[in-house]
């Protein structure tokens, strides 16, 4: 039976940041100007101690929480975050106790970013169709924020922490899961990286030396750095092709899908990328306003935002579209169904 | 081409805070508010106008007009 999205929820921590607090802390920007920026009013900061694997046990617990599957029932859990509990295990291992899963039950991580969730996705799909699994859960999770230098407004003000959990079954009744695009260019490896902390540079007394860059902004390698104009040239290069090649690959059209859901990146990148697309404004999410980016969640969360405000129907053909880290990409069609049940 | 470089300085005076007079070749760069949200700007607006993309470190280096209108003729040709 080919497998479909079920459901998706979400959680978020605690502590919300604010436009206006996080002006008077970075002392440059005002809260207008962060907004006009980025499209982020407000975005979710994990507290110290509290990990993706936290924050993923949560997502996923709404589902069991609701009624919408049993914990007996999940056969695998695929779990994406670049910020994982521990270099070993795997997260999704800590979340399988946490959640009280079965022994019959796989797990494992795969590490992507923005990109992530359209890869979880085919993951998913490949494990359905060769009769690996047929219940899924399908976790993204990441706590960027503990990456970033609290004087970095560049990725301060983007990026916010969160995450969804995604039921994929097999059924042949309601929903698809079509065919995908992915791809990737390791040249982007530099512009996006938390450079210390791996194999390749282990943290040291000479990492968390701060520098400021040209643009005032202070932080170490011990920290998050985003080359900005780097992976806005990227997106622009790549993500229309990707666009057109997921249709393509689909049988669809700009006309023919009934709504675009692209990695929530910032406001002004999406505006572009709309319109270099020629997609119609009712056509297209913008869903980061209260969250901030948060890496591989931003496209489940702003389904569900999406079907909770009415732009997305049960019967909707939808296109994914996921991009950033690595560089990394990848697109497909989804078909949610009838029965699908967004927390 | 040259509809391209007007409507491209017309709107890259915006994005810099001038009017669109002070655009001239000379007109300095460095000087004049191209900081990395400017930068960010300037990639919309040349593959807006030119349907292209330039080298960003190249794009950084520009000191004058002129040195950028010379990198997208640059992209165009390649």
């Amino acid at each position: 039976m080919p497998p479909h999205i079920r459901a998706i929820s979400s959680h978020f921590p605690k502590k919300k940041m604010s436009n206006i607090e996080l002006a008077s802390e970075l002392n440059s920007w005002t809260a207008e100007k962060i907004f006009e920026k980025t499209g982020i009013e407000s975005r979710f900061v994990s507290d110290e101690g509290e990990t993706a694997g936290d924050l993923a046990v949560q997502a996923a617990s709404k589902l069991f929480d609701h009624g919408v599957v049993q914990r007996a029932d999940i056969d695998m859990v695929i779990l994406c975050s670049q910020s994982p509990d521990y270099f070993l295990p795997s997260t999704a291992c800590v979340v399988h106790k946490k959640l009280g899963l079965p022994t019959t039950c796989g797990a494992f991580d795969f590490n992507l970013g923005c990109s992530g969730y359209v890869y979880g996705l085919a993951i998913a799909k490949g494990f359905v169709e060769a009769g690996v699994a047929r219940t899924i859960l399908l976790l993204t999770a990441d706590t960027y924020t503990k990456y970033i230098h609290q004087s970095d407004r560049s990725v301060r003000t983007l990026f916010g922490d969160g995450a969804a959990a995604t039921l994929i079954e097999a059924n042949d009744s309601c929903g698809s899961i079509g065919s995908f695009v992915l791809g990737t260019d390791g040249s982007g490896v530099e512009h996006l990286i938390v450079p210390a902390g791996g194999a390749r540079l282990p943290l040291s007394s000479q990492t968390a030396c701060e520098i400021k860059d040209a643009s005032g902004n202070i932080r170490s390698k011990n920290n998050l750095f985003m080359n900005g104009a780097e992976v806005f040239n990227f997106t622009v290069s790549e993500v229309p092709g990707l666009v057109q090649r997921t249709l393509e690959r689909n049988n669809e059209t700009i006309e023919s899908i009934d709504y675009f859901v692209f990695h929530q990146a910032n406001s002004y990148m999406l505006g572009h990328l709309q319109k270099k697309c020629l997609i119609p404004d009712k056509k297209f999410c913008q869903n980061m306003k209260n969250f901030g980016n948060t890496v591989s969640s931003t496209i489940p969360i702003a389904i569900n935002e999406s079907v909770k405000n009415g732009s997305i129907k049960g019967d909707n053909t939808i296109c994914l579209i996921g991009f950033g880290v690595g560089y990394s990409w990848g697109g497909v069609t989804v078909e949610l169904g009838k029965d699908f049940v967004c927390i | 081409m040259h509809l391209n470089n007007d409507e491209f300085l017309s709107r890259l005076a915006e994005v810099l805070q001038v009017s669109p007079s002070e655009l001239v070749d000379s007109f300095k760069l460095d000087e004049n508010n191209f900081d990395s949200l400017a930068l960010i700007s300037t990639i919309a607006l040349i593959d807006e106008c030119f349907n292209t993309t330039v080298n960003i470190e190249k794009l950084m280096a520009c000191r004058s007009i002129k040195e950028l209108l010379a990198l997208i003729a640059d992209a165009l040709k390649s």
